[in-house]
């Protein structure tokens, strides 16, 4: 991994470490796409800058007409907040989407554009609310909208010497007027990368009537999964504006995104079906959102396990003294565990081997705890960032519920309802989903399968385990549990 | 059972497993769970292409990089050569790598870290050799041998012939064809490979891993090394899955050769991508077929040939495509067959076994045709099912009546009912989502099949003063997540008449534990079981008759199978058969082509369950996997 750990506490402390290191240096947010990259042998980073203590990066506010994220916001952060439900609801949206439930707990809105990937969730909400992102530098500050500062798949105007501190979305005057639909295609419900993304940012002059469609008075269109970046799909908006939303006009607007579409084969879809797709669904999603049903698959509070944001304050490490506090327990660490993620620094230093590593790239689960509370894969978080955070594994889950000193209540259910066959899964599955009932103590099949959705478990074809929650939500009282 | 049976008093009942405790506190051990700071760790140095010469293998700059040990290549390994069946893979290549993941070297280290950096330095030429990319270019006139040796790239072929299917074909109302192709199938149990590896003070090699089979594993790393088996101890740690996957050696010899050159204790545990391509797949299947039926909806005749992506090495090969050409028909009576299936070497992964065996390809491939014939007969296609389908005295492909206990029918009708019942399209579903239901049928053979030696061996002792105080039962069975050592210990308590908690089991160690034979071919709880519930009758014969500390050691060997007589093709290919019919409720997109299941309902006839939890919680987990599958 990584010879040098540089963890600024200030975002002036952040761009001097920037132009010192100019060029030489990775930048680490949540740590979702690079930890994943460095552990699979693609990326290299010697000199690493952890963004984790710089909070003042992690707020949504309003201000002087406009939404600001910072660039460390989360998806679940998003995903629990009203301010941007008001003024993003396509942005939530795709928060609701985008990976599992761990990995919306670390992922970056800032990492995510900066990753500029064909299909990054995060990227075509923005662009279709005309968002914009802040990069500052030593010597500055310079706005440029997302659709402009990713240039080809992977590739920004970010220069080496800035970092991406905020994302600004201008708010509408009439919320009352805006719909916005995001709309995302995988081969699977969850924990997948998408094969096209869409969104839509629709401005009407009136709501229409019972048999009226609304009248478009602006329109921005943001496809994902079509070319190398993102696509702004600018005839089609423009087709709309002036119009009524009949379902032939949406049709129309779909032929004309087709129109721009460069897709090409990869593992997760052939050219051919993401071309054949397009139209269709981009007419889809106009009709939904003609008929205001593009908010059905929204819950109104979305599952997220933990806190949106850990209320902790984070500690800044001093040089090479890495403390944890596990399971109750305080632990200062050698000074090479600076360098591993916390699973291999939980397995191999502290002897805990109940976490366990299934696939090293946040999709398994198995590796769940909690860091201050949220549960996250530990493999994807660098041992540095959990310095002095709260953190508990399958270990010391039993202690959480203060009445059953022996067993956590779905420790207990787990194993009357024999959700456990190899039990490898078992722990991630435990950790997820005691997080889950603390938050939720009485969840409906539909939340406990999308709190389950980032574990994964080859035995069991999960029935037994959405049982044992649900026996374990009858076991507990609420007020037993101190999340 | 008979009248005066007593009633079952544990079998029948959800007991808890005893490993429940420790998986669900995380206390469990698995084998990546047994690296400990002193020991030195592997790192394997793969082909990472499909095919090609190695013109020279240079370990010099690995050996000077930090905290390397050594370097073992193909020179190291005293008989280089591995396979379940045949041994015609290689521990480490030396002259020629025919897939991505052949190992051609090995790092040993003082840190796994250490060992992945040295690994990369590790410096191979390859010249490239031609790729056979699938069978078809395998069977080529002109095609390379991948194993020169062997003549020809088939792995194994496989013939059936009941009737004259061309005859019956060409007097055929209808006649329908069609073409099937099946992908790989990847098993991703949840557990990446890993284990340890030491030798011990009595000079033998101990090797803690994951498998499906204790003594086959024993069996071969012996072979490897050249040692008598009784000096290879193979012990499990607690398994994280397998279905199939788990029947090769992955890494286990690895650990094996490595502790044994270096005479240190080893760990090796592997990423999910060394995972990904360690161990074999499920074959790839091309079927192509012709069914034959009268107007009245008799199937008449099937014409059938499938050609399975066998891989790089042999693995079980030879062995699936005799269920994928057994199954043609599925499970409905046709007296005319040809049914032939062939596996083929090519420069991909290997394949081997995976939960199924060859069954799923089949099916898939008959199940749809059955739909077809019944679409051109104009027959209801479940009505075309009860009219085919096998009944107790059916006559199987292979000449032979099928073993008794043939309920394919009231399973099927059992199937329809309750989908009638249970399954209703969601109300207001927009015009874009489409409902449907779709119902089929199956069988699977339990235990080993055509002639393969099976056997189970179980141990029990009885010991105590005046009443019996507790039972050691000894069964080298892997418990691989399935539930087997609850269901052997419920047997053993039933006969014993004792509570659960004073059966103890001791089945994870070669050294201890009698050989009962792999964890796969559904057959553990009944070839297993049967041993224990033999064992435990005899070692309770004996405690009565005062020969205290009881003790027993049964063999059991169900009723035999036979290979197919080369001729007529008559044999008696199993000796038991398990029927299941599922009905399928789903929402198609027709905008995406997005496929949503709505509902599942499988029907299984068990026989006499051991453990109701357990049993739904196998059917559970593979309706799922299979979900995956489709």
């Amino acid at each position: 991994m990584w010879h040098t750990y540089l963890q600024p506490v200030s975002l002036s402390e952040t761009v001097s470490l920037l132009r010192q290191y100019l060029g030489k240096v990775r930048i680490l947010a949540g740590g979702t796409n690079l930890l994943v990259a460095m552990q699979h042998g693609t990326a290299t980073a010697k000199i690493v800058i952890d963004l984790s203590r710089l909070s003042m990066l992690r707020q949504i506010r309003v201000d002087a007409g406009t939404l600001r994220l910072g660039a460390l916001v989360t998806p679940a952060q998003v995903l629990r907040s009203e301010l941007c439900r008001e003024h993003a609801l396509p942005l939530v949206q795709a928060c609701h989407e985008w990976g599992g439930p761990q990995i919306r707990n670390r992922a970056t809105l800032g990492g995510n554009i900066t990753n500029a990937s064909p299909v990054g969730d995060g990227i075509p909400p923005l662009i279709a609310l005309d968002a914009q992102v802040v990069l500052l530098s030593s010597s500055g500050e310079r706005t440029i909208p997302v659709a402009d500062f990713i240039t080809a798949p992977h590739a920004t105007l970010l220069l080496p010497d800035e970092l991406l501190t905020e994302i600004l979305i201008p708010i509408h005057a009439t919320p009352h007027l805006r719909r916005g639909m995001f709309y995302k295609l995988g081969m699977r419900r969850a924990q997948v990368i998408s094969v096209v993304n869409l969104a839509f940012v629709l401005t009407f002059a009136d709501e229409g009537g019972a048999s009226t469609a609304p009248l478009v008075q602006a329109a921005r269109i943001a496809v994902g999964g079509i070319a190398p970046t993102v696509q702004l799909a600018e005839a089609a908006a423009a087709l709309l504006v002036g119009q009524r939303l009949t379902p032939e006009l949406g049709q129309q607007a779909g032929l004309l995104v087709a129109q721009i579409a460069r897709p090409i084969d990869d593992i997760h879809a052939p050219a051919a079906y993401r071309q054949a797709v397009l139209a269709p669904l981009v007419a889809h999603c106009l009709a939904q959102i003609a008929t205001n049903q593009h908010t059905t698959s929204l819950p109104h509070v979305p599952v997220v396990l933990g806190p949106a944001m850990p209320e902790d304050s984070l500690e800044v490490m001093p040089p090479g003294n890495l403390v944890l506090q596990v399971n109750g327990q305080t632990h200062h660490l050698p000074a090479r565990a600076l360098s591993k993620t916390l699973l291999t620094l939980l397995r191999d230093d502290l002897g805990l081997t109940g976490t366990k590593q299934g696939c090293s790239e946040g999709r398994c689960g198995a590796c769940t705890v909690w860091l201050n509370g949220q549960a996250v894969n530990a493999c994807l978080v660098a041992a540095p960032q959990a310095h002095h955070a709260r953190i508990i594994t399958i270990e010391g889950i039993a202690h959480v519920s203060a009445a059953h000193a022996e067993l956590h209540p779905l420790q207990q259910a787990f194993i009357e309802q024999a959700a456990a066959q190899c039990g490898y899964c078992t722990p991630g599955m435990i950790m997820a989903g005691a997080r889950l009932l603390a938050d939720v103590p009485h969840p409906d099949e539909a939340q406990i399968r999308r709190g389950l959705s980032g574990n994964l478990c080859r035995c069991t074809g999960y029935q037994k385990i959405i049982a044992a929650i649900r026996a374990a939500a009858q076991m507990q009282s609420p007020d037993e549990v101190q999340p | 059972m008979s009248a005066a049976a007593p009633p079952l008093r544990v079998i029948g009942t959800p007991a808890q497993r005893m490993d429940a405790l420790g998986k669900v506190t995380g206390s469990s051990a698995y084998p990546g769970d047994l690296v400990r700071p002193e020991m030195l760790h592997l790192a394997v140095v793969f082909a990472h292409r499909p095919h090609a010469r190695i013109t020279a293998l240079d370990t010099s700059a690995a050996l000077a990089a930090p905290g390397v040990v050594a370097v073992l290549t193909a020179a190291d390994v005293p008989f280089n050569s591995f396979g379940l069946i045949v041994s015609d893979q290689p521990v480490l290549c030396h002259d020629v790598v025919r897939f991505v993941g052949d190992r051609v070297a090995l790092v040993v280290a003082r840190t796994a870290v250490e060992a992945h950096a040295a690994a990369a330095l590790v410096r191979v030429e390859y010249a490239p050799l031609p790729v056979l990319a699938d069978p078809q270019a395998a069977l080529a006139a002109d095609a390379p041998l991948l194993h020169p040796a062997y003549g020809s790239n088939i792995i194994g072929d496989f013939a059936i012939r009941r009737g004259d299917a061309a005859a019956a074909l060409a007097t055929a109302d209808v006649v329908v064809t069609g073409e099937f192709h099946t992908t790989w199938q990847e098993h991703a149990f949840l557990q990446p490979e890993a284990g340890i590896a030491y030798v011990d003070d009595a000079e033998r090699i101990v090797i803690e891993t994951a498998g499906q089979w204790l003594h086959e594993d024993r069996r071969q790393i012996a072979a490897m090394l050249q040692l008598p088996e009784e000096q290879v101890i193979v012990r499990y740690a607690t398994i994280g899955g397998a279905f199939g996957g788990r029947e090769d050696l992955s890494l286990q010899h690895l650990l094996a050769l490595a502790a044994w050159k270096l005479r240190q204790p080893v760990a090796l545990v592997w990423s999910r991508e060394e995972s990904f391509i360690g161990h074999p797949k499920r074959h790839p299947v091309t079927i192509t077929c012709t069914w034959g039926a009268t107007r009245a909806g008799k199937i008449i005749a099937i014409e059938a040939h499938a050609v399975a992506d066998g891989g790089a090495y042999a693995s079980t090969s030879a062995e699936v495509i005799k269920v994928v050409g057994l199954f043609a028909n599925s499970c409905y009576e046709v007296p005319n067959i040809t049914s032939t299936a062939v596996a083929v070497y090519t420069n991909n992964i290997p394949t081997g076994a995976f939960r199924g065996f060859g069954a799923p390809q089949a099916h898939f491939a008959a199940e749809i045709m059955l739909n077809r014939l019944a679409e051109a007969l104009g027959i209801d296609a479940l009505e075309l099912r009860r009219r085919n389908i096998y009944r107790e005295g059916s006559i199987e492909p292979t000449q032979v009546a099928l073993p008794p206990g043939v309920s394919a029918l009231p399973v099927l009708e059992r199937c329809i009912a309750e989908a009638q019942a249970r399954f209703a399209p969601p109300p207001d579903l927009p015009a874009h989502l489409r409902y449907g239901v779709g119902i089929a049928c199956g069988m699977k053979n339990l235990g080993y099949s055509f002639g393969y030696p099976e056997q189970a061996t179980a141990s029990v002792e009885l010991l105590g003063t005046d009443t019996i105080e507790r039972a050691v039962v000894r069964l080298g069975a892997a418990e691989v997540g399935q539930g087997n050592h609850i269901a052997m210990r419920q047997i053993a308590a039933e006969v014993l008449g004792l509570p659960l908690e004073r059966i103890f089991m001791i089945y994870d160690d070669t050294h201890v534990a009698p050989n009962a034979g792999s964890a796969s071919a559904s057959r553990l709880t009944l070839v297993a079981g049967r041993a224990v519930y033999d064992a435990a009758h005899a070692a309770l014969q004996r405690w009565h008759d005062e020969d205290r500390p009881a003790h027993a050691t049964v063999q059991y060997r169900p009723p035999a199978t036979t290979p197919l007589d080369p001729v007529t093709t008559q044999g008696k290919p199993n000796y038991a058969y398990g029927y299941a019919a599922q009905a399928v409720a789903l929402l198609v997109n027709t905008i995406t082509g997005e496929v949503q299941v709505q509902q599942v309902l499988s029907v299984h006839d068990v026989g006499k369950v051991i453990n109701p939890q357990q049993a739904t919680g196998q059917i559970e987990g593979g309706v799922v996997q299979a979900l995956g599958y489709a």
